[in-house]
């Protein structure tokens, strides 16, 4: 069988050479340890030395043209034979066949171990709150300062570092769900908007509400119990804003964008039924509709008011009725069959301008959808630079039910239906 | 712009400042006859001839000692060492001579000279021949030092280095002679001192000097494959070293990894680290990682010499520590 010769590193540093002679010829026979050419490398002239005995079938690399080190330059074997039939699809890429050359001697790009991308941190599985002996926290130095800056007392956050060091994700994550996040007194002020009632409780001490100590119950247990992991998307709000404006047009209860997203995240729940589900210990109950929770900020805390069956509702139903639960929940008129036992929730602080947030779980769900401000920004589509109204979503779910798998699909579907609300048709 | 090898802009860099300075002389082992070791002098005796171009005896300490000698007299030598492993054995002339007389003479007297050679491992080299060295002329007060990773570099360094009136150092590299990139064709210099950011990113930086700089770079590759925007900064000068550079970048991301193929013990890669641990203390979310070699002689095994050396994996190893991309323990 017909073998190639391939251009060998003659020196440590020879990335490619050039043939000073031949010195057998086509159809000659030599045997291993001929001398087959004189290759002028980037340092000397050297002989190249058959590697193995046979006929000189074909020169592919002429005197005084050059290959890379690796490049067949003749093809060797038995008379009669066919050359061609030692010549692979492609003999023009050079082969790392010398570990010599700097290139070859680095590892293939492709060798690597993937490392995991930091979208997707692994929040859950650390370590509670770990203490150095002086009773203080693990904490990286810049965890510290941002954590002095911010006003967050590191004394109440998990470390989700090696050994339970709380690093930067951490402090920044309790930024983020001002509910979990143990801030400093101090720190308060600076972070509010609403001086002049909060300018009264400083260095006041109140009894816990009955609502406060409920959410405080809840979100503990959820936050406590659930293996919380995020996954994020940025989602293109520009056929849904044009659609929801079109649908407007002359109409006197306008829907609100929270009533899409209620339908459309219904109709990704009936594709991913896995996130519409409850977390039971032994079993995991799914539920036979998408009755979904919206947060909605109240005096002293925050309620979750849910619409049932939005699978089965119009988007019309689904934001009137929404409408009518968001007034009587601020009046504080919910009956508890309006907010209990949503298998889905979204929180939505758009109107607040934060860009985005995470949020905590709200059980017996296991999953909630963060929404922020719809901003213009800067985007490539096409590979053109324009600006687009962008809305980032943030799906916290609990890893006891839910894999990130899972949770991925069902974020992607949902970009897609609000990306392009015709597919909800389908 | 043209494509030169490494070995081919140290050449012209020594071929322009010979023809504008007849104060420039060569001198080394088999550097005139035999155009180099590496080929890096090819020409040169016979552009300059031998009265500039001098072959010496195998005898590092005795040229290297004429060539600290000459400089104090007014010349301007390039002394080439076969590598820096055979200057091990002219380390007194460089430390206790070149090094100092400027500074025991009060400033009367300088030593305009440069030492250059090949510096770090090849390949099948074993223990004697395949050192890194950096750390024993960083450590020398008095010293300048330098380590071109890329052709351009090694072509404006080595001008600058010519130019300057003290001792300077230049670590090259016998894996890199081949090596070819771009080489601006007008004539120009690099400064000393001055590190270049060789890729802008936000998460973490990447640093290195010399051959590392180019498994820096695979590194930085791999991550953005993973969504992470690595810096990567070459430091082309160890000494002086650039700090700003280095220290604003570890503000910015907050997490450095310093790549280094020396040995891990005082070495530039452990300075350098722990230069970043005290000026960027509060911008760090991870300690500051160094990839060197590791801390054996080098064996003559080939997969345990390839082993030893800093890698891109174990760069991306790094990076994952102190990205905390890491499965989270403890």
């Amino acid at each position: 069988m017909a073998e190639i010769i391939q251009m060998m590193a003659l020196s440590p540093t020879m990335n490619e050479g050039t043939i000073a002679q031949w010195l057998v010829t086509e159809e000659q026979d030599f045997k291993s340890g001929t001398a087959l050419c004189e290759v002028e490398t980037d340092k000397a002239t050297m002989t190249y030395e058959a590697p193995l005995s046979g006929r000189l079938l074909k020169i592919l690399v002429t005197a005084g043209s050059s290959a890379a080190v690796g490049q067949a330059i003749a093809v060797a074997g038995k008379a009669g034979e066919d050359w061609k039939s030692a010549m692979g699809s492609d003999t023009s890429q050079p082969l790392e066949t010398n570990p010599a050359s700097t290139q070859a001697a680095l590892p293939e790009l492709g060798a690597v171990q993937p490392a995991r991308a930091p979208e997707a941190p692994p929040p859950a599985e650390t370590s509670s709150t770990a203490r150095l002996p002086s009773g203080k926290a693990p904490a990286s130095p810049l965890a510290r300062k941002l954590a002095r800056d911010t006003g967050i007392d590191l004394r109440g956050l998990r470390g989700s570092g090696p050994g339970g060091r709380i690093i930067t994700r951490d402090v920044q994550a309790a930024n983020q769900a001002p509910s979990a996040a143990p801030s400093l007194p101090k720190a308060q002020p600076s972070k509010t908007g609403t001086a002049p009632a909060n300018a009264q409780l400083r260095g006041d001490s109140q009894p816990v509400s009955r609502m406060r100590s409920i959410i405080a119950q809840r979100l503990s247990e959820s936050y406590r119990d659930a293996p919380h992991y995020i996954v994020r998307c940025v989602i293109d709000m520009e056929r849904l804003l044009g659609f929801r404006n079109t649908l407007n047009i002359g109409r006197g209860e306008k829907i609100s964008l929270n009533a899409f997203v209620l339908k459309l995240a219904a109709k990704a729940l009936e594709a991913h039924p896995v996130l519409n589900s409850s977390w039971q210990g032994s079993s995991i109950q799914y539920k036979p509709s998408a009755d979904i929770g919206l947060a909605v900020a109240v005096e002293g805390g925050l309620i979750a008011p849910v619409v049932r069956h939005c699978e089965q509702k119009g988007i019309l139903q689904i934001g009137h009725e929404l409408s009518d639960l968001v007034d009587r929940a601020r009046q504080g008129s919910l009956q508890p069959d309006e907010y209990g036992d949503a298998s889905f929730t979204i929180s939505n602080l758009g109107m607040s301008g934060v860009e985005e947030f995470s949020a905590i779980i709200n059980p017996p769900g296991v999953a909630i959808l963060a929404l922020g401000a719809i901003q213009d920004e800067a985007v490539v589509r096409d590979k053109q630079i324009c600006i687009r109204p962008i809305l980032h979503a943030t799906l916290s779910a609990d890893h006891r039910a839910v894999d990130g798998a899972s949770a991925a699909a069902f974020i992607i579907e949902l970009k897609k239906l609000v990306e392009e609300p015709a597919l909800a048709l389908l | 712009m043209a494509q030169i090898s490494y070995r081919e802009a140290l050449n012209r860099a020594m071929v322009e400042e010979m023809k504008r300075d007849d104060s420039v002389v060569l001198m080394g082992e088999e550097v005139a006859e035999y155009d180099g070791a590496y080929k890096v002098t090819r020409g040169l005796l016979e552009k300059f001839g031998p009265g500039r171009v001098i072959d010496t005896p195998i005898t590092e300490l005795g040229f290297t000692g004429l060539g600290v000698g000459a400089a104090i007299a007014g010349l301007r030598p390039v002394v080439e060492w076969m590598t820096h492993n055979f200057a091990l054995l002219a380390l007194d002339q460089v430390v206790n001579e070149a090094a100092k007389t400027r500074h025991m003479s009060g400033g009367q007297l300088s030593v305009p000279i440069v030492f250059r050679g090949p510096n770090g491992p090849a390949e099948y080299l074993s223990s004697q021949h395949s050192q890194a060295l950096a750390s024993y002329w960083m450590h020398i007060p008095g010293l300048k030092v330098v380590a071109p990773a890329f052709p351009a570099d090694a072509y404006g360094l080595l001008k600058t280095a010519i130019r300057d009136n003290d001792p300077v150092v230049i670590l090259e590299s016998e894996m890199l002679y081949g090596y070819k990139a771009e080489v601006p064709e007008e004539e120009f210099l690099t400064p000393l001192g001055k590190a270049n950011i060789l890729r802008q990113g936000e998460d973490i930086s990447l640093i290195s000097f010399g051959r590392p700089v180019h498994l820096a770079l695979q590194a930085a590759v791999l991550l953005e494959q993973r969504g992470v925007q690595a810096e990567v900064i070459d430091l082309r000068s160890l000494r002086p070293l650039d700090e700003d550079t280095i220290a604003q970048s570890v503000k910015k991301t907050g997490r450095a990894v310093v790549i280094d193929e020396s040995w891990p013990a005082a070495s530039a890669g452990s300075y350098i680290a722990y230069r970043l641990a005290a000026e960027c203390f509060d911008y760090l979310d991870a300690p500051v990682e160094l990839v060197a070699s590791e801390d054996v002689p080098m064996p003559y095994n080939h997969a345990l010499e390839l082993a030893v050396q800093p890698s891109v994996d174990k760069i991306m190893a790094a990076a994952r520590r102190v990205l905390y991309l890491e499965a989270a323990h403890g």
